[in-house]
């Protein structure tokens, strides 16, 4: 295991979530190392998407210890938000504004994660090479809420780089999305990786995370039950376990 | 061609009601509140703009400064009335109701110091008009013109600028703004800011036209209601476009129709054009909350 | 019962010795008597805008309009020498029709929409009044005539104003009460609650709102009459605006849905500008202070909040409902479930009917917009059997049931029938009528009803439907009871569904179904949400279920829990079906595999960085 060697990008520890009687997350400790490329990946209802909000500091969860590295206690402040801390979270259904234009929502990104308009101006340059071709088209016409769903995806991703984040969480990237997309955005993701961003990705889609991801993270009903490399027999029988329980 | 005179008057009367419209539906669209005194503030402020000017100010002055406290007083009710009232349900209910209740207290309170008599209230131009056969107040004409300007600018602030864009994200989808670090509270202050501000400089000049008194802002702002139903209570051009119609519309039917069933006519054409698209004309029919 | 026929006598009871204190024992002078007729007939006009608002959630501005209908039209009758007791139900019927009317298209509205418009019908209907001269006397308003009595034998004067507002009160809140408390103020809750879970339990909301507004119409013409009386003459200045905003007040400073709420509102708004007589403003003042206060402090009325501090003792336990549950469960033994799935087995059988028709989707194609949520999706329940459909996220299962529910339409389909009945020409609240059901994957319960109230409402509603094995044999309190005792329900049937912990909770959906008794169930994820021992208990319930020969259409992603109950499998992904067969063949299936979590020979990393 490799972890121990590494500093934490995320520490969380005893991270447990309830909300309407619903047990969400149940004492759930995960650990992500800087510049790591891993992977959450479980069922529905397995509790990823409260986990990839609570990590991001969008949600507080009912008990549990969060520590960043690089970020000073006092700065967390659960349901806030980290982006001043540079973590983003791509969320499940990309939330962007449907009624603005390409460029407003790449704007606002970083006009929420406070640059000036010089600032502003540079990090759109960098964003705009990551993006496909077919986003740079139309970027004060187009809408957010009429591009395509890889569209959506790439500039969601735009969004969140506007605010120069060291760390990035993204859930469900792969949802409604044509595989060779997929492909897409993980190559995008694993460029920003060897750039040194930290990714987290949260999907139900196993595939592509299990080949781009160096460890993984299964959880099953707010636990998680498997927790190391992405390859090899024993990430095997956790995914078929978590996924498909045990053989009818 | 008689109609035209009539449809300048409105359109000249509309303007007032679009002013409102907007800081309704402006409100509105940040915060799921319908503010019910938003008029009421605007009367309030007026009202402490005639003690300046009898002190002696300019009226241009009082003018300005009147837009600053209108809006202060917007943002300290959005702080202090309701935020407070958190999330709970019926929230949309709750807050219209807590509004209704402000609008109660602020006549109540204008009343008790300036008492009940109209005050007439100078205009900024004296003097009339003669447009398309109609003879209009300078002053009114003025109004006009200056309403026109600040909905362009209000206009241009939510299409070109970042705070702007940042309003409009924050109005649609107040997670993904909080997710991009978008500041939820400051934006609700400045939307209400913004509503009674607009609200205030309609009150300004309609005190000019028909004096001072506590419930000076009845009769427009349900004119104004009339139009915000016109254009849906989310859109924000919809609103001005609203205000205007109504504008015209209250002219058409008291001098056509009948002088003595204006409301009547009014909102009974409001109710048959919401039969027929529930959202108004150019909004988007919100997801039910309550 | 008992507690509802001692309320109502105890209200009788209060209106009598009000009447014998005030009225007949001169213990107060004519300026007492006038004020309390005032807040007697401004304690009905409350209870009218606080009926609609705690049955529909619209807080009406304009039901000064039905007051003031109620005395112009009292007075015209008078004119033509009815007498009161004629006159009342008349109006009442009158006031109740208009109000069907308005309320109608209160389902064309959002409430915030509809609460805006009722601001116009008080606006416009100052100007009716003010123009209708010959009825009303336009704005000089008319004195009010002397009103015939039958009972008394002579004209009613002022002296009687006490004596018929007090009756008049009587009346009006006891028949409020019998109403409300019954099964259709229960209907009401629950819309209210729950507009999309009633129309999906077959309740038809705008129906019941008009109702609901009828109602607070006829009360509030009541009042019109009993005010009438008292004051002795009409004029347009009373049913203003203003005063609609005054019956606002005193609802928000009671509290809505309770007696004593109505009567010290009214008691407050009629007493405080008497207390600053003279001081106008500062009347107004201090009532719109108040109600700020109360909204901001208080928000459910100053007399449910004094309730509440009274009965601090009732304690709201989920802790204590949970640790009950958790003890029921911890006898984790087969047998127990094996107990539990009998037990409903039997209750299905004797709740539900077999199912004897097939459910069948052909081709069905949904896009939204430009997206296409669903293309040409085939699938059929027979009779009897357990269908599961299972897909990744965004597959459109989601769709698919919502298409089955009629709360979306298809852009095309061949055939979507449920037996005999042709679903897609048949809107969304009248589904359940043809036996289609469903269950909700949040519970989706009704917030202002308990259990047992809630499972009241779903076994009249089977009733008056025509569903259920049971239906015309038990009544609704039977089939409730039998349910809470099958469902092991009975410890949290007096319980709200937000006291409950969430695994109750879909115990509770599934009963609302058996409630119901259609002949085909939809079940939206039923299994997600809940912990081991839920999931166990919900895998009893549903074996008992099929045992029972109910038709079951199950979506979720527990697939092994789909695979362990259903006979065929569906599987979903992007809005096609990739898969259709046994769950034996649909385990070994490679594409669902690959579908769905990836498949077990996956490329290298090395593949995917070339590629």
């Amino acid at each position: 295991m490799h972890e121990s060697t590494r500093e934490l990008a995320i520490d969380a520890k005893g991270l447990t979530h309830r909300y309407s009687g619903v047990l969400a997350l149940d004492g759930l400790s995960i650990s992500i190392a800087r510049g790591s490329f891993s992977a959450v990946l479980g069922p529905n209802g397995a509790g990823k998407s409260t986990l990839a909000q609570i990590l991001s500091g969008m949600l507080k969860p009912t008990a549990g210890t969060l520590t960043y590295s690089g970020v000073a206690p006092s700065e967390v402040r659960p349901g806030h938000g980290l982006i001043r801390s540079g973590i983003c979270l791509v969320p499940e259904g990309r939330r962007l504004f449907g009624q603005l234009s390409i460029e407003e929502n790449l704007l606002l990104g970083g006009y929420g994660a406070g640059l000036n308009r010089a600032q502003t101006r540079q990090r759109m340059q960098e964003a705009i090479e990551v993006l496909p071709a077919s986003l740079r088209e139309g970027m004060r016409t187009r809408l957010a809420g009429m591009l395509s769903g890889g569209e959506r995806q790439m500039l969601a991703l735009g969004r969140a780089l506007m605010a120069n984040p060291n760390t990035i969480i993204i859930d469900e990237p792969s949802m409604g999305l044509a595989p060779l997309l997929i492909q897409k955005v993980y190559e995008v993701l694993s460029g920003l990786n060897r750039r040194g961003v930290t990714i987290l990705v949260v999907e139900q889609q196993a595939t592509h995370a299990i080949c781009m991801a160096q460890d993984i993270h299964v959880m099953e009903r707010g636990k998680l039950i498997y927790n190391g490399p992405a390859t090899g027999a024993a990430a095997e029988q956790a995914l078929q376990s978590g996924y498909v329980g045990k053989a009818v | 061609m008689d109609v035209i005179p009539v449809i300048v008057s409105g359109i000249a009367s509309g303007s007032a009601y679009a002013l409102l419209a907007l800081g309704i539906v402006i409100i509105f669209r940040s915060t799921d509140t319908v503010h019910f005194a938003i008029g009421d503030t605007g009367t309030l402020v007026v009202y402490i703009a005639a003690l300046a000017v009898a002190q002696g100010a300019p009226l241009m002055v009082a003018l300005v400064i009147s837009l600053l406290l209108g809006g202060l007083i917007g943002s300290a009710t959005q702080r202090l009335l309701i935020r407070p009232l958190g999330h709970r349900r019926n929230i949309v209910f709750i807050a219209l109701v807590v509004t209704i209740g402000l609008g109660l207290l602020i006549r109540a309170l204008i009343g008790a110091v300036w008492g009940h008599q109209a005050t007439p209230f100078p205009p900024l131009i004296s003097g009339s008009v003669s447009i398309a056969g109609v003879v209009i107040a300078a002053n009114k004409l003025l109004a006009t013109g200056i309403a026109l300007c600040a909905m362009l600018l209000v206009g241009w602030f939510f299409g070109r600028t970042a705070l702007g864009a940042a309003m409009r994200a924050s109005a649609e989808d107040p997670f993904a703004a909080r997710l991009i670090g978008l500041n939820a509270d400051r934006i609700a202050l400045l939307s209400w800011f913004l509503g009674c501000s607009l609200a205030t400089l309609a009150l300004f000049f309609l005190a000019a036209e028909s004096s001072l008194t506590p419930t000076l802002a009845n009769h427009p702002l349900f004119r104004a209601f009339a139009g915000v139903f016109l254009g849906g209570l989310t859109s924000m051009p919809g609103a001005v476009a609203g205000g205007f119609a109504i504008g015209v519309l209250d002219n058409l039917a008291g001098r056509y129709v009948s002088a003595n069933f204006r409301d009547t006519i009014v909102f009974g054409v409001i109710v048959a054009i919401l039969f027929l698209r529930p959202a108004g004309f150019m909004g988007a029919l919100r997801t039910e909350r309550v | 019962m008992k507690g509802d026929t001692r309320r109502r006598i105890a209200i009788v009871l209060v209106f009598v010795l009000v009447w014998v204190v005030v009225g007949r024992a001169e213990l107060v002078g004519d300026y007492g008597k006038l004020l309390a007729t005032t807040i007697a007939f401004n304690a009905i006009a409350v209870l009218s805008i606080s009926t609609l608002a705690g049955a529909t959630g619209i807080w009406s501005l304009g039901h000064t309009a039905f007051i003031a209908l109620g005395a112009y039209l009292c007075a015209n009758l008078a004119k033509m020498q009815i007498p009161l007791e004629l006159i009342v139900p008349a109006v009442a019927a009158a006031a109740a029709a208009v109000g069907y009317f308005l309320g109608l298209s209160a389902g064309r509205f959002s409430i915030l929409y509809f609460g805006l418009l009722t601001l116009a019908v008080a606006l416009t209907s100052m100007e009716i009044i003010g123009r209708m001269i010959g009825y009303t006397g336009g704005d000089q308003g008319m004195p009010m005539p002397p009103v015939p009595s039958w009972l008394l034998q002579r004209n009613l004067n002022s002296r009687d104003a006490l004596t018929v507002a007090l009756a008049l009160g009587a009346i009006v809140f006891v028949i409020t009460d019998i109403i409300i408390k019954g099964s259709r103020g229960r209907r009401w809750r629950a819309i209210k609650s729950h507009r999309m879970a009633s129309i999906s339990m077959g309740l038809v909301p705008h129906q019941e709102n008009a109702l609901a507004f009828a109602l607070s119409a006829a009360i509030a013409s009541a009042a019109g009459i009993a005010g009438a009386l008292a004051i002795g003459y009409l004029e347009p200045e009373s049913f203003n605006l203003d005063a609609g905003v005054m019956l606002i007040v005193a609802t928000v400073v009671g509290g809505i849905a309770s007696f004593w709420g109505a009567v010290l509102g009214a008691a407050f708004v009629v007493g405080t500008p008497e207390v600053f007589r003279g001081l106008h403003d500062v009347s107004a003042f201090a009532l719109g202070f108040v109600m700020v206060a109360v909204l901001l402090f208080m928000p459910r009325g100053v007399v449910p909040a004094l309730i509440a501090l009274l009965c601090w003792s009732r304690q709201r336990a989920p802790a204590a409902a949970q640790a009950k549950h958790a003890q029921h469960a911890q006898p984790d033994a087969a047998d127990d479930h094996e107990q539990l799935a009998q037990r409903i087995t039997a209750l299905a059988a004797q709740l539900m009917p077999a199912a004897k028709s097939a459910l069948v989707v052909e081709n069905l194609s949904v896009s939204f917009g430009g997206l296409k949520a669903l293309s040409d999706v085939s699938l059929q329940v027979p009779p009897g059997q357990t269908i599961g459909l299972i897909g990744p996220n965004g597959a459109g299962k989601t769709t698919l049931l919502n298409v089955l529910s009629g709360y979306v339409t298809s852009s095309s389909c061949k055939q979507l029938q449920l037996g005999q009945a042709d679903l897609a020409a048949v809107a969304h609240y009248r589904r359940l009528r043809q036996g289609f059901g469903r269950t909700f994957q949040h519970a989706e319960l009704f917030n202002e009803l308990t259990i047992r109230e809630m499972l009241m409402v779903a076994a009249s509603v089977g009733r008056t439907q025509a569903l259920g094995a049971a239906a015309g044999v038990l009544t609704p309190e039977q089939i409730t009871q039998l349910i809470l005792e099958g469902l092991d329900l009975n410890e949290v049937a007096e319980r709200f569904p937000d006291e409950l912990p969430f695994g109750i909770q879909k115990v509770a959906d599934i009963g609302r179904i058996l409630a119901i008794g259609p002949s085909l169930v939809a079940l939206d994820e039923p299994f997600s949400g809940l912990d081991h021992s839920e999931t166990r208990e919900l895998r009893a319930i549903l074996l008992g279920m099929k045992a029972a020969g109910v038709s079951i259409l199950i979506i979720d992603h527990a697939v092994h829990e789909v695979f362990n109950i259903a006979d065929q499998v569906v599987v979903l992904d992007f809005g096609q079906v990739i898969a259709s067969g046994t769950p034996r063949e649909i385990q070994r299936n490679p594409d669902v595999q690959r579908a769905y979590f990836g498949s077990v020979a996956h490329p290298t990393k090395e593949d995917a960085a070339h590629a």
